[in-house]
């Protein structure tokens, strides 16, 4: 008899031919995240099973944030043949519950000499019998469910706590997220991540407009994404310099839309050299006068990526709310000063005109520029 | 006392295989050996019979070959095991090269005191040594793969940079003595946020050191050697009150710093002020200001400044009158370096309000300005031990005779039971050593006033806020200078990014709020207020510094001041 955790996934369910290489990118997610623990995993009879961990709470947590995992359950594992055992077992699970409850038993082994419903009975007798006092069995509508599993041994469980869901990350590509240091980049990025994809990240680093401890901010941001996403390359890019070349040259209020289209540029560059097929923003229509329909226009046409904005239909409270969930809104919060507030000019142009955006970038050296901020930047792995 | 000697060696990593190298190199000497010798005599025998033909010079050759390599070989093996050896002897590095577990071979002799930079070669600075013109590399080390040092120096005209692989210990040895010689830090930054806080002397740490090693005990405790710690306490005392030259019979309080001796000497009148007025300067810290607003049942009233920080004599003239209980103004203020003109309030007190309390934040002018409580007036004076190159948690108040305050803090009754908790021994030693240690003289006003003048030539608009640098009314190790139009942290990450490190108005509220009170308490203007930077001394900073500085300012300024917050 031992303790472990058993590991449910949901979507994968549904992959047919599949479903293998899914399940062998889940359990190498599950064993990657449980390393510091040094539990041990493996996959058996559509479960995958964690055992051994040095700190088993700690331990839950860290797997209910694998992308892929549907749900975790603290298990007992025990031999099947001695069903008294089992009874015993399920009853001292009880016995500290108050409520309605039903046994749920499901049976994978058919040559089980019980069969579920069987199963169900005997052991919802005996818990009963010696609980009376404070449990009664509802099968309808009932507080707990004690499930007792028979596969090659018997496991059971009365606590499921839910994950996070989505599909195991490396089974979808690889995308790269422009994250700033706000509220809404992190949480786009997590919704990508979500669906299997592979992050890595480029943020705008105007030093000494911006602080060092901008920046460590944003690798902070990093670092809480990466927990889900299982390592995060992240380049750090000096923008400074095409900044001041933009505020010089180009016409006032369009600096920030030039601003945005090298922002789009450079990301594609380190994309392209990833190996990322896409570019995630956490962009949402008509939040700040960059993101209306009109400028979104203007900054996605310069690049041939695909753009992801998992956030365009989001309004900012929702956002905030998401934040919260993944645990990056109060990081996000603190007060240093973003990708350059010294820029940003007083009206920007909410519906720019694409003749005077060509012309202002006319002045700029751009291959130049987006060169050398490429081969400057700063790769860190989170 | 310091463990000032040791000595270490490093081996390669793969001495194994080094080993293995050695044990055939020596097969190899003696093969080759035995082969020459062997074919020379055939050699000989062949000529004594046949006589000499110019066929036998391959053989010749031959085995001059195979006996050349044996010699080679054999005399080069030992450098095949070679090790390093640094031995440190009070500041003293030898370098040697060991063979082989026996040969032995000086490399040289070099004082750490003596060298300009040394350091991590994995940090920063070592870059910027490395990639001078004309510099010469020594490597003495086998790992390239270990923490590796530096010592930069320069030697009859030729830059030098000696690169070793020394272990944590020694790290720490070569460290504490080139800080110590050179009194900085050894990465060649240069740090002018001293009002924020200092740099720990050697003098403080010693005695901290001391004080945590040998004179630990409890000074309530009634043994012999308790009294020493007690002594020590009696002693700093004596020099703090000296130091301020406080009336016959005043007493000193220790507390943790300023903020708590603030807050003692205000919050601990509480019953005396109820119902009357309490005045405090404008440019007060928060520690004073936020006290002071904190009182039940007192009315708080602020002083005004004048346009150069200093407190108008005027307007508090209007204020005054027998219903104040307490006045509150700091010697110099933090932000501008202006020594408020503490005798005339003095004066005026006495004429006006004479049973008010008058207390004097003196954490920004302790032992920098002088003092002197007889002829001020001043009823309590608060100073803090981090600002003079003590360490941080340790500070005192000084009462005048007859002052009575409420404890804050209830206890074992400790310091006359106003401040219970047992005494921060360590710390009063730290503070006692700095204060002892604090120079009489220093070039503190002409490293300001180079500053100032290379500052007014590089950028006409450069203002100062506060009184004019070479007044009276300027604390000698304060300039708050506004570099408009580029704004306080743009300047300060731009110097921050030379390894300069300034301040921004008051380090303390610098996250509070975008502009501070103080300059906005002057009337600064906006734009001018947002620009300011604060340059803070102490004794240790060189004209040299100030050059470095100016050539950063220089460099930095003509590019930032292009670009305008708009």
């Amino acid at each position: 008899m031992r303790q472990l955790l058993m590991v449910r996934y949901g979507e994968i369910y549904l992959k047919g031919l599949n479903r293998p290489y899914f399940m062998k990118a889940l359990v190498k997610r599950v064993r990657e995240a449980t390393k510091e623990y040094k539990a041990n995993v493996w996959l058996h009879d559509a479960r995958i099973f964690v055992s051994d961990m040095t700190d088993a709470d700690a331990c839950m947590e860290r797997v209910r944030k694998v992308f892929g995992v549907h749900s975790v359950c603290p298990a007992v594992e025990m031999e099947k043949d001695d069903f008294d055992a089992i009874c015993q077992e399920a009853e001292k699970m009880m016995r500290n519950v108050n409520g309605t409850f039903k046994v749920e038993a499901r049976r994978s082994d058919k040559r089980y000499f019980m069969d579920s419903p069987m199963i169900n009975r005997k052991i919802g007798e005996y818990v009963l019998e010696r609980n009376e006092d404070h449990l009664s069995v509802d099968v309808n509508n009932q507080e707990h469910i004690l499930s007792v599993e028979i596969r090659d041994k018997a496991y059971l469980y009365c606590q499921v706590y839910m994950a996070v869901g989505g599909m195991p990350v490396g089974t979808g590509g690889k995308a790269a997220l422009l994250l700033s240091g706000g509220i809404d980049s992190p949480v786009a990025g997590y919704m990508i991540a979500k669906r299997g994809v592979q992050l890595v990240s480029v943020h705008y680093h105007s030093f000494p407009y911006t602080s060092e401890q901008a920046k460590e901010k944003v690798l902070d941001l990093g670092r809480i994404l990466s927990q889900y996403c299982c390592g995060m390359k992240t380049y750090v890019v000096p923008f400074t310099e095409i900044q001041m070349e933009i505020h010089e040259k180009c016409p006032e209020d369009y600096t920030t839309l030039i601003m945005r289209r090298y922002m789009m540029r450079i990301a594609e560059k380190i994309a392209e050299k990833e190996g990322a097929m896409a570019l995630i923003t956490g962009e949402s229509i008509g939040q700040v006068a960059s993101q209306t329909m009109e400028a979104l226009q203007t900054t996605n046409e310069v690049v041939k990526m695909p753009v992801f904005r998992p956030l365009i239909g989001f309004d900012k409270v929702d956002i905030i709310e998401y934040a919260k969930k993944i645990g990056t809104y109060e990081t996000s919060s603190l007060p240093y000063e973003d990708c350059c507030t010294v820029f940003t000019p007083k009206h920007p142009a909410t519906k720019p005109k694409m003749a005077k955006i060509l012309e202002g970038e006319e002045k700029l050296d751009q291959e130049a520029l987006i060169e050398k901020a490429v081969n400057d930047a700063e790769i860190i792995l989170l | 006392m310091m463990d000032n000697f040791r000595e270490e060696s490093v081996s390669s990593r793969k001495s194994g295989f080094d080993s293995l190298v050695y044990a055939f190199a020596n097969v190899v000497w003696v093969l080759l050996g035995i082969y020459a010798f062997m074919e020379l005599q055939n050699l000989i025998n062949v000529i004594a019979v046949y006589g000499f033909s110019t066929g036998l010079l391959v053989n010749l050759a031959l085995v001059l070959v195979a006996g050349g390599i044996a010699v080679l070989t054999f005399l080069n093996k030992d450098k095949i095991r070679t090790e390093y050896e640094y031995t440190f002897t009070n500041g003293q590095m030898d370098f040697a090269k060991v063979f082989n577990n026996k040969k032995r071979k000086n490399l040289g002799t070099m004082n750490v005191r003596n060298v300009e930079a040394c350091g991590m070669v994995a940090s920063g600075s070592f870059n910027r040594y490395i990639n001078m013109p004309g510099i010469k590399r020594t490597n003495w080390f086998l790992n390239r793969d270990a923490q590796l040092f530096y010592f930069y120096f320069q030697k009859e005209e030729q830059k030098r940079i000696i690169i070793i692989e020394p272990s944590e210990e020694m790290v720490g040895l070569i460290k504490s003595t080139s800080a110590r010689a050179s009194g900085r830090t050894t990465d060649m930054s240069i740090y002018l946020d001293n009002s924020a806080t200092t740099r720990p002397c050697e003098q403080a740490v010693e005695a901290m050191m001391h004080a945590m090693r040998e004179d630990f005990y409890n000074p309530s405790a009634l043994y012999a050697p308790a009294m020493i710690s007690e002594k020590m306490m009696k002693k700093c005392r004596e020099i703090i009150l000296q130091s301020v030259h406080a009336p016959s019979g005043s007493r000193v309080v220790f507390v943790s710093g300023g903020t708590e001796a603030d807050n003692l000497v205000i919050l601990g009148q509480q019953k005396k002020c109820r119902g009357k007025r309490i005045l405090y300067s404008a440019g007060e810290h928060p520690a004073v200001k936020e006290a002071c607003q904190a009182m039940e049942g007192a009315e708080a009233l602020l002083i005004p400044y004048t346009r150069d920080g200093l407190v108008d004599l005027q307007a508090l003239e209007s204020l005054i009158d027998e219903n104040v209980a307490l006045i509150c103004v700091m010697q110099v203020n933090n932000e501008t370096g202006a020594i408020q003109p503490l005798k005339e309030i003095g004066e005026m007190k006495r004429r006006l309000c004479p049973q008010a309390h008058f207390h004097v934040d003196g954490v920004q002018g302790y032992l920098r300005v002088p003092f002197d409580m007889k002829d001020t007036g001043a009823d309590s004076y608060a100073l803090s031990g981090h600002k003079i190159h003590a360490p941080k948690g340790i500070g005192a108040l000084v009462m005048a005779p007859g002052v009575q305050l409420h404890a804050r803090q209830v206890g074992g009754g400790q310091e006359s039971a106003i401040r219970s908790g047992t005494e921060n021994t360590v710390g009063i030693a730290g503070l006692m050593a700095a204060i002892e240690a604090f120079p009489k003289a220093h070039q503190m006003q002409q490293v300001k006033m180079h500053l100032w003048q290379g500052l007014q030539e590089l950028i006409p608009v450069a203002k100062v806020n506060g009184p004019r640098p070479d007044s009276e009314q300027a604390a000698p190790h304060i300039l708050n200078v506004s570099l408009p139009p580029v704004r306080s942290e743009t300047m300060l990450h731009a110097l921050e990014g030379k390894k300069i490190y300034v301040g921004i108005g008051s380090a303390c509220s610098s996250h509070k709020q975008k502009v501070s009170a103080v300059l906005r308490a002057m009337h600064v203007e906006q734009h001018l207020a947002e620009s300011a930077l604060r340059f803070s001394f102490c004794p240790e900073n060189t004209i040299e510094e100030m050059n470095t500085v100016l050539e950063a300012v220089k460099s930095r300024y003509s590019l930032l001041s292009r670009f305008q917050r708009r």
